[in-house]
């Protein structure tokens, strides 16, 4: 996708923006500036679609936790080592750095072993992955 | 071997055994997580500054005063509160006031005027990620040390 550095409102000018930025934000947060650019349908979009925006409200509500889980954590892997590496480690580098994805990352590790949990709509189908 | 009663039936059976003996180490990763990266900011006060940088750059330049004390209980906080996260050694007390510590963060440092203030990655940062961190502190301060914890080991837990 295109970037447009210092037109989201979220980069100093000159930084890099990554796609990987609107899939980090979209997961937890609709509406914010840049989501209505995602219009047209593409594959990368697709798996966005599916992981930042279904998989997020699976994962709130614990169905098929675990599935979900696996598909954000290499997400993640990709966030953390491709997108945000060369920012560095602190979270409020410039672009931002792999801090604030590797800890999300280690989330989904956890969240992918334990499974959903009590409070989820897995324990209430009675089957999980 | 963790008490498994009241997991769901696994839909590939042979992951179960793997999953139940992963159970309480799971607890461990997230407090290991959100200790280990504390710790790693009380060190980079030590290490890449002065604490004295520190306070006036990130706590009298944003009016959170009376700085110097702030930054010595931030400082205590990132390094023997977070070992003590990892270790789940007087987990909640560390835990409650690391929150604070955190509502802080949240709601006065990176606040930036509400919803315009989340996106972690926009200069300066936003709230998003230490609103993140903090809930999981939160999660903590609820829980408690959990099965893999000194506080287990001692027996006693506030």
């Amino acid at each position: 996708m295109a970037c447009h550095p210092g037109d989201c409102g979220r980069h100093a000018a000159g930084a890099r923006h990554h796609q990987a930025d609107d899939k980090l934000d979209r997961g937890v947060c609709f509406g914010q500036p840049g989501a209505a650019r995602h219009r047209v349908v593409d594959p990368a979009r697709l798996c966005g679609f599916l992981s930042g925006d279904v998989g997020a409200v699976c994962i709130i509500l614990g169905l098929f936790t675990r599935a979900f889980a696996l598909a954000i954590g290499i997400q993640f892997l990709i966030i953390t080592f491709h997108a945000h590496w060369a920012q560095g480690f602190a979270w409020n580098r410039p672009g931002g750095g792999w801090e604030y994805p590797l800890f999300w990352g280690m989330s989904w590790v956890a969240i992918g072993l334990r499974g959903g949990g009590p409070y989820s709509l897995d324990r209430l189908l009675g089957r999980e992955l | 071997m963790a008490d498994t009663a009241g997991e769901p039936r696994r839909i590939i059976p042979a992951l179960g055994p793997y999953y139940d003996n992963a159970r309480d180490y799971t607890w461990l990763l997230i407090r290991l997580t959100a200790g280990g990266f504390l710790l790693i900011h009380g060190l980079q006060k030590l290490f890449n500054q002065t604490l004295m940088v520190w306070a006036a750059n990130s706590l009298a330049r944003r009016g959170i005063e009376p700085a110097i004390p702030l930054a010595y209980c931030v400082w205590f906080l990132e390094t023997v509160g977070a070992v003590c996260i990892m270790l789940g050694l007087y987990t909640r007390i560390f835990a409650a006031m690391i929150f604070v510590q955190f509502l802080v963060i949240v709601f006065v440092a990176h606040w930036g005027g509400g919803f315009a203030g989340f996106p972690w990655n926009r200069p300066t940062g936003g709230w998003e990620y230490p609103a993140f961190w903090g809930l999981i502190i939160l999660a903590i301060l609820i829980r408690g040390g959990g099965p893999c914890s000194l506080d287990r080991k001692l027996g006693r837990e506030f």
